[in-house]
């Protein structure tokens, strides 16, 4: 008689740990948005048995493994963490490897997990033989297969039977049947109520997008436009705000700032085009000032995203399309490593459309997430990115009318010679102990760029006394900005229970450092050779962040989260050139057709460079109230201050405030929830109300942003989207009303309109994605059609004017059989010709006979239709 | 909050209206003669006739500053910022503009600014198709062709006068610190203050000009060289018609009439309101 070991599962308690979903189980809100994790469950277990040298003894022993299931769930690892002796141990890992399970989800796609199993050894019962009539043998013994409670009855010779479950199912696993779940990926922090878009990019990726920037039109509000070439940043325009080149929104990749700060062109200037779109797994924008969080740069809000590669394997893509555009990319994520592991390579180049636009990039990058030990990931992510590319920049509009330009043409064909680069390395480690998650992450980023604008033609270079007679020798801006960024972030948030609901409470801190340099020149039309110094700084600046967040929930329906930040900035600003015209110069020394002189009144001789210093800070309180969820109905109301800092040529010696302040409060209502059929519905409502005390407007003399006056914008926001077993639905719109203070009694409801923000934006995208009716090779084909629509209201313009409307759409149609990918995607697929930016200003590209010295409109065209072709292949993935 | 519902609200319905202050313009432009200026006047002791007279204006700016109402402050010549509309074109379509003619003759281009208030008001006096207004500039911006009757004596001396406006007119550098304080652009542009112009979208500026307070700072039309002199021939396109004597093209001539050339410049470029004026009305 054999005993054979046997098997019972304990009953488990359930939790699935807060490590990966920030708002799980206990929904405080409408939690489609978020990531939607389902544990693993086994659809096929294997006994253990119970080792034969162990009978003797008898014992009751209990081992506890842990055991990583890959995304086909297979257990690819077991570990002990409760030894029960190595006989026992190596028995219970022997049958967990053969389990089998569904794999968890995240989003509903499968997803790497660890879960711990315990197992329990009890010693076999020897029960009292009953009679077996079948054939041709004594009747055995029937061993009592104690944990489940059956008899089993053998034939000489003894078997020992391997039980599985009668047929491979999925048994819905409940709290009870999982002691503790844990899903690789980085801790994430709670939603913030309306304000709060994390939006999973999912089947909308198939829509056609250039870049990372153009994955914010999943948020509502978002308008991109782009004067300076495909390798300048967008100019982003948010909840009222032109947020310019990024110089109003917080940017980040996973927590490292994408954010320039000392840059001339922009403070704040944010080139996100290091990004492969293909790498990102989703986008986090927090519209508002609200979250302790947010730093430098939150006036419209923030914007984070996360990547992950959800396709494992090796996939490489051909992309080629209208204006000899052609890209390569390589992707590579390792089968059995989670969506944080991967490498990533992209090539692309293009001639661009009409004249000026040509454009290349290589980007390059590689991130390594592993276990560091028990609850604990670290993540490092290196990126290299570089970029050239011509600029088109704007057209006048009567030299369009007149036909002496193209509307696809430039006024100036020397605008090239742009460039960018970023090297950049981070390390992320993340903990999760009992009560306590813990995030440190350090970063270090080298950044370049140079731009070659010309805003105005031949208007800027006046004759100056000090200067020899000479003519216009044109306005070509030549920009250049190097940096180096240090830096690193960390929290630790604590979490607990209270009222018999989950508490938090969050204590973090943000570090950065800056070293840069900008120095800003005119290029000599015809020579390109620089004739005249702008600018020519050299900075060091600092910021300290610290603060505490909370999250309290007094009742299932009622929650505060908020607290407050603290922030320090340090200002070390050499101005190298900061003299550069005197009253009544030398007669005996005069410094002739120098930018920066080396003299005070009367030829007194002083040092051509000035330093300034300053530091300030500010304490910024921010909080949510959060009212729901009642029957899937969710209320919020946010309000919080940010700040923004300013470029280096502001600083002065001792500037109390080298930053700009912002008030900003939002109130709404969001609704989430399954609505059957697999069907999910995400819909938010939202108004919003914002302060600036100093507003960034657009000077085209000189090429970037200048401080104006204070400014407020009010308006409204609206989203939702609709998920289903076969299409994707995402629409957002925003109406904003953007008036300067100063412009009468009756501001923020009248008044004198900021120039350029849009008071209507409105985007939808839909993506519909189903099995053909047909398989090759008994492998599903599957179509994905999708389709996104923009439209933009008319933008007031400077002088009373008011720009065109916007309405541009795009479509993509894909084919996927196993790991092939065919594609054709279109931009501006009924090739509408619009103007993407407008302005009212003077400038002289010789138009007229003589100079033009007014306003006139001018603008830069958006791109006409383009075509492309792409087709990929993954092997070694799912 | 319920101030912040009613504000969103309202801002909200208020959304489509609103500007942005100001409002850009696009009008007619034409420029003549005064009246009467082709009839005899008196000035220093002679009685003037004129039979030709025309003006090229190369572009005409209407400033909305009035701080510059007596000279150039730095920059020299161009303030970026200061114009509020412009007519960025020469008169007239046909040739210059006929002085001793009250008709008005049409700019060669439209003009175009902004609705506001124009303080000063500028008179480029070149031929924009030769280049920047400090390039070098041949053209002759003003013909002149008549008879000077000697009051005291009844001696008449007929003269023609063609101005250029070069080095002939370049002012000397006085400060070697300030070597671009009088470029040429300062002789060629004549700025006149005193005006109080509201601009509107489809009006009509109307630019008046009168020859005879050129004279005003007193030709002696005795001591004039011969038009057969050298000092006549300054310009290879000099065209005096059937003068005897012509005022020479410049401000540094020397010997016989002399003076005169830089006396009639010295007229051209300091005529202010009395001989330049302008008027924006609506289109009739």
């Amino acid at each position: 008689m054999i005993a054979i070991g046997s098997l019972r599962l304990l009953r488990l308690s359930a939790l699935v740990s807060a490590v990966f979903v920030a708002w799980p189980v206990l929904a405080q809100g409408p939690t489609v948005t978020h990531p939607v994790i389902t544990p693993p469950t086994a659809i096929q277990r294997v006994e253990a048995h119970y080792p034969e040298s162990a009978l003797a003894t008898g014992d009751h022993v209990d081992v506890l493994l842990e055991l990583t299931i890959d995304a086909d769930g297979h257990v690819t690892k077991a570990i002990v963490l409760t030894s029960g002796g190595t006989e026992f141990d190596n028995a219970a890992m022997a049958a967990a490897k053969s389990w089998l399970f569904a794999p968890a989800k995240r989003n509903g796609k499968p997803a790497e997990s660890r879960i711990h199993v315990p197992f329990h050894f009890a010693p076999p019962e020897i029960v009292s033989a009953t009679h077996d009539t079948h054939a041709g043998g004594e009747p055995d013994v029937a061993k009592k297969d104690s944990s489940q409670g059956e008899v089993a009855q053998t034939t000489t010779p003894p078997t020992i039977p391997i039980k599985s479950l009668a047929k491979p199912q999925e048994t819905a696993q409940t709290e009870d049947d999982v002691e503790d779940v844990t899903v690789f990926g980085p801790i994430q922090r709670r939603t913030l109520g309306i304000t709060d878009y994390n939006e999973h990019v999912g089947e909308l990726g198939i829509i056609p997008r250039t870049n990372a920037s153009e994955l914010l039109k999943l948020a509502p509000g978002f308008l991109l436009t782009n004067e300076g070439g495909s390798g300048h940043a967008e100019q982003v325009f948010l909840r009222g705000f032109d947020a310019h080149e990024g110089q109003d929104l917080e940017f980040t990749v996973d927590g490292v700032p994408i954010n320039d700060s000392g840059n001339y062109h922009g403070n704040g200037y944010a080139d996100t085009h290091f990004i492969i779109p293909e790498l990102v797994e989703s986008v986090r924008v927090l519209e508002g000032p609200y979250a302790p969080q947010q730093g430098n740069f939150a006036v419209a809000g923030s914007a984070d995203y996360h990547l992950g590669l959800d396709r494992r394997g090796l996939t490489t893509e051909y992309t080629t399309g209208t204006y000899n555009t052609q890209r390569l990319l390589v992707l590579y994520g390792p089968k059995d490593a989670p969506p944080g592991t991967f490498a990533g390579a992209e090539y692309f180049t293009t001639d661009g459309f009409g004249t000026n636009r040509q454009a290349q990039r290589g980007t390059a990058v590689a991130q390594y997430e592993i276990p560091a030990g028990r609850k604990a990931t670290l993540r490092i992510n290196a990126t290299a990115y570089v970029t050239e590319f011509n600029n088109a920049g704007v057209v006048r509009n009567d030299d369009y009318a007149s036909g002496r330009v193209g509307f696809y043409g430039t006024e100036d064909a020397n605008q090239t010679g742009n460039e960018a680069s970023r090297v950049s390395l981070s390390m992320t480690y993340e903990r999760r102990f009992e009560q306590i998650d813990f995030s440190q992450q350090a970063f270090f980023i080298d950044r370049t760029m140079r731009l070659r604008e010309n805003w105005t033609g031949f208007l800027l270079d006046v004759q100056e006394p000090t200067q020899e007679p000479h003519d216009q020798r044109g306005d070509l801006i030549d920009f250049h900005f190097d940096e180096v960024t240090m830096g690193a972030r960390g929290f630790a948030r604590w979490h607990g229970s209270a009222f018999g609901l989950r508490q938090e409470f969050e204590g973090g801190y943000y570090a950065r450092v800056d070293l840069t340099g900008s120095q800003q020149y005119r290029d000599a039309a015809g020579t390109e050779v620089p004739y005249l110094t702008n600018a020519d700084y050299s900075s060091t600046l600092g910021d300290i962040g610290v603060y505490v967040d909370g999250s309290v929930h007094f009742t299932r329906w009622l929650g505060l989260r908020g607290g407050v930040r603290a922030d320090m900035f340090t200002f070390d600003v050499l101005n190298n050139c900061a003299v550069q015209n005197v009253a009544n110069p030398s007669k005996t020394s005069p410094e002739i057709d120098a930018p920066c002189l080396s003299e005070l009144e009367h030829g007194a001789y002083r040092e051509p460079f000035t330093r300034n210093t300053t530091a300030s800070g500010a304490i910024m309180p921010r909080g949510t109230v959060v009212v729901g969820p009642f029957n899937h109905f969710e209320f919020s109301g946010s309000v919080g201050n940010g700040v923004r800092t300013v470029d280096p040529s502001y600083v002065g010696q001792a500037l109390q405030t080298p930053f700009i302040n912002v008030q900003s409060k939002d109130i709404g209502v969001a609704y989430g929830s399954g609505l059957g059929h697999d069907l999910t519905l995400v819909a938010k409502s939202d108004f919003f109300q914002t302060h600036v005390d100093q507003d960034l407007i657009f000077d085209p003399t000189q090429g970037r942003n200048t401080l104006g006056g204070g400014s407020t914008r009010t308006g409204w926001a609206g989203s939702m989207r609709l998920v289903g077993s076969f299409f994707d639905l995402a629409a957002n719109a925003t109406i904003v009303k953007a008036v300067f203070d100063d412009s009468g009694t009756c501001a923020p409801t009248c008044g004198l309109l900021v120039p350029y923000i849009p008071d209507l934006i409105v985007r939808g995208d839909l993506v519909l994605f189903h099995d053909l009716p047909w398989k090759i090779d008994h492998k599903s084909v599957r179509a994905t059609l999708g389709y996104g629509v923009s439209y933009v209201g008319r933008r007031p313009l400077p002088y009373g004017q008011t720009s065109d409307v916007i309405f541009v759409s795009d479509a993509s149609l894909g084919v996927r059989w196993w790991g092939w990918n065919v594609r054709v995607a279109a931009q501006n697929l009924f090739n509408a010709q619009y103007k993407l930016g407008e302005y009212n200003y003077a400038s002289d590209f010789h138009s007229a006979p003589s100079a033009t010295l007014v306003p006139e409109r001018s603008f830069t065209a958006g791109a006409p239709l383009q075509v492309m072709v792409s087709l990929s292949a993954t092997l070694g993935g799912t | 909050m319920r101030w912040f519902a009613v504000a969103t609200a309202a801002a909200l319905l208020a959304a489509c209206n609103g500007t942005t202050g100001d409002n850009l313009i696009t009008f007619d432009a034409f420029a003549s003669g005064a009246a009467g200026a082709s009839q005899p006047f008196t000035v220093s002791g002679f009685n003037i006739q004129l039979t030709t007279a025309t003006m090229l204006i190369g572009a005409v700016y209407i400033d909305q500053d009035a701080t510059n109402a007596t000279g150039f402050d730095t920059p020299v010549c161009i303030d970026t910022g200061l114009y509020s509309a412009q007519v960025p074109g020469s008169c007239c379509t046909g040739g210059p503009v006929d002085l001793l003619s009250t008709t008005p003759q049409a700019f060669s281009i439209g003009g175009n600014g902004t609705a506001d208030v124009g303080r000063t008001w500028e008179l480029w006096l070149f031929d924009p198709a030769s280049g920047d207004i400090n390039t070098a500039n041949t053209a002759q911006v003003v013909n002149l062709q008549g008879a000077a009757t000697r009051i005291s004596d009844g001696a008449v001396f007929t003269f023609g006068a063609i101005v250029t406006i070069n080095d002939n007119r370049l002012i000397p550098d006085s400060d070697p610190s300030q070597p671009g304080l009088n470029p040429i652009c300062k002789q060629r542009v004549i700025q006149i203050a005193g005006i109080d112009l509201q601009l509107f979208q489809g009006g009509t500026l109307s630019v008046t000009i009168d020859p005879r307070v050129w004279f005003d700072e007193g030709i002696d039309f005795s001591t004039l060289p011969l038009v057969t002199s050298a000092a006549c021939q300054l310009d290879a396109n000099s065209d005096y018609g059937t003068a005897e004597y012509c005022i020479p093209d410049s401000n540094y001539e020397t010997g016989l009439g002399a003076l005169q050339g830089q006396e009639l410049f010295t007229g051209i470029h300091t005529g202010g309101g009395a001989a330049y004026s302008v008027q924006y009305a609506a289109t009739q």
